[in-house]
């Protein structure tokens, strides 16, 4: 087990940790920061803070959602500290010409105003709703683990994430 | 306005289809540069044993608290660990240096009588007069009266975080069984702080025996059996302090004029009790 030997001081077991998690890690990180400088210096924050903290980690508990909330809460600490400063939002990738996907231009212009509008409107969601939303449908968390990114408990996560999509949906709709 | 208000399903897939789009930074990796600043081996953190988060609210409510107990292996490893300080809030220990003994001890003729002690006085801080130990503590040190001490045979100033420690030394007396750790007999230890039975009874570990008493009118702990550390707090409850005893014998500690005593002897409850109603 890479965490019950990292815990014991072995440097390779936490390297491999690190190399497993990075992305994910950054990604979270990215969500909340908004800026790709501010998430690789969270990144490797967290995740020196997660090996001097290892010793609170419970034995046998699921490691992600430790990490992603040590993660969560580094990001936003360096946020708030960052003051508010000019950030990108989040961007998609268009469909390609020859798409696998095979929509007809017409479809593939649809698609790509349907995303273009969302985006938009998740740019323009409170936080707490773009961050729960982000997390689910972005990155794929688990409800466990997005509580734990989120620093809420495990039985809010549905009713906040049902309550940003129907803000999502309000803001798409009236734009 | 757009026309058609999506269902959570089709919101859902639509969400779906853009995250697996976005185009996400690409960073470099990261597992070089964490590793390089995680070689320094972690900290211990034998103390969260005890910790709960109950007593997360003892610095407010006690702004003057103390303490717990911890067995500690009496190594000399162990005793030269003079000072470990401890803040509740940050959960952080940090270790105080250990104190440097004076090369040339600075003794005024005939204020303390006493022989060169044999100890390693380094646990102790630096050997001084009783009347330099007060001007550099700031307070009034309080000295044993009754004859089975009689004179200290030395004085010792250390600082701890946020105050000062004073200990008086007491190499052989009669009746009382010399402590193989520092060759004494009886070491009283004198330091700005406060102290909190409450806690105390929480976390006194096993193998040690723990009364709470009253102490010449005010709060203490008489504790029988492994040698210990003891956490009080100073600073105005600002710092946990913990502070190793350093005889493996029974200890008297008590609350006096704004000071934490302690009395280390291998004595009995009795006289360890006669022996704090001495101090002037």
């Amino acid at each position: 087990m890479l965490v019950e030997r990292a815990r014991r001081g072995d440097q390779d077991a936490y390297g491999e940790l690190v190399t497993r998690y990075q992305a994910l890690a950054a990604r979270v990180a990215y969500v909340i920061t908004a800026s790709s400088a501010e998430a690789e210096d969270v990144t490797q924050d967290a995740f020196v803070k997660a090996y001097y903290a290892l010793d609170r980690f419970r034995e046998g508990a699921p490691f992600r959602p430790w990490l992603l909330r040590i993660v969560a809460n580094e990001a936003k600490n360096r946020k708030a500290a960052a003051g508010r400063r000019p950030t990108v939002e989040l961007s998609a990738a268009a469909d390609r010409a020859s798409g696998e996907t095979a929509l007809s231009p017409e479809d593939a212009a649809v698609a790509g105003d349907l995303r273009a509008g969302l985006l938009a409107a998740l740019g323009r969601l409170r936080e707490e709703d773009r961050l729960v939303l982000s997390y689910r449908y972005f990155l794929d968390l688990s409800e466990v683990e997005m509580a734990a990114a989120l620093g809420v408990a495990r039985g809010t996560v549905k009713s906040r994430l049902s309550r940003a999509m129907e803000r999502l949906r309000e803001v798409y709709a009236d734009a | 306005m757009r026309e058609l208000r999506m269902t959570d399903d089709q919101l859902a897939l639509a969400l779906t289809d853009l995250g697996t789009r976005i185009a996400w930074p690409a960073l470099p990796d990261m597992r070089a540069r964490v590793l390089a600043r995680t070689s320094a081996p972690r900290r211990s953190e034998w103390w969260r044993a005890f910790w709960s988060p109950r007593y997360a609210f003892a610095p407010a409510l006690v702004t003057i608290a103390l303490a717990l107990l911890a067995v500690l292996v009496f190594s000399p490893q162990a005793r030269a660990t003079a000072t470990d300080i401890l803040r509740l809030r940050g959960v952080e220990i940090f270790r105080g240096p250990v104190p440097t003994p004076s090369p040339t001890p600075s003794r005024s003729p005939g204020s303390i009588p006493s022989p060169t002690p044999t100890f390693d006085q380094t646990t102790l801080g630096e050997l001084v007069t009783l009347g330099d130990a007060e001007k550099r503590a700031g307070f009034r040190v309080s000295v044993p009266t009754d004859p089975a001490l009689g004179p200290a045979d030395a004085v010792y100033v250390r600082a701890v975080e946020g105050s000062t420690a004073i200990s008086l030394a007491y190499s052989a007396r009669p009746g009382i069984p010399v402590s193989p750790q520092l060759d004494l007999a009886a070491l009283v230890t004198e330091l700005g702080g406060h102290l909190e039975p409450a806690i105390l009874g929480k976390v006194v570990p096993q193998g040690t025996k723990l009364e709470l008493l009253t102490v010449n009118g005010s709060p203490g702990a008489w504790l029988e059996g492994q040698p210990h550390q003891v956490f009080y707090t100073s600073n105005g409850g600002a710092s946990y302090v913990t502070d190793t005893l350093r005889l493996a014998g029974n200890t008297l500690i008590w609350q006096q004029n704004g000071l934490v005593m302690r009395l280390e002897a291998q004595v009995d409850k009795a006289t360890a009790l006669r022996i704090a109603a001495s101090f002037q």
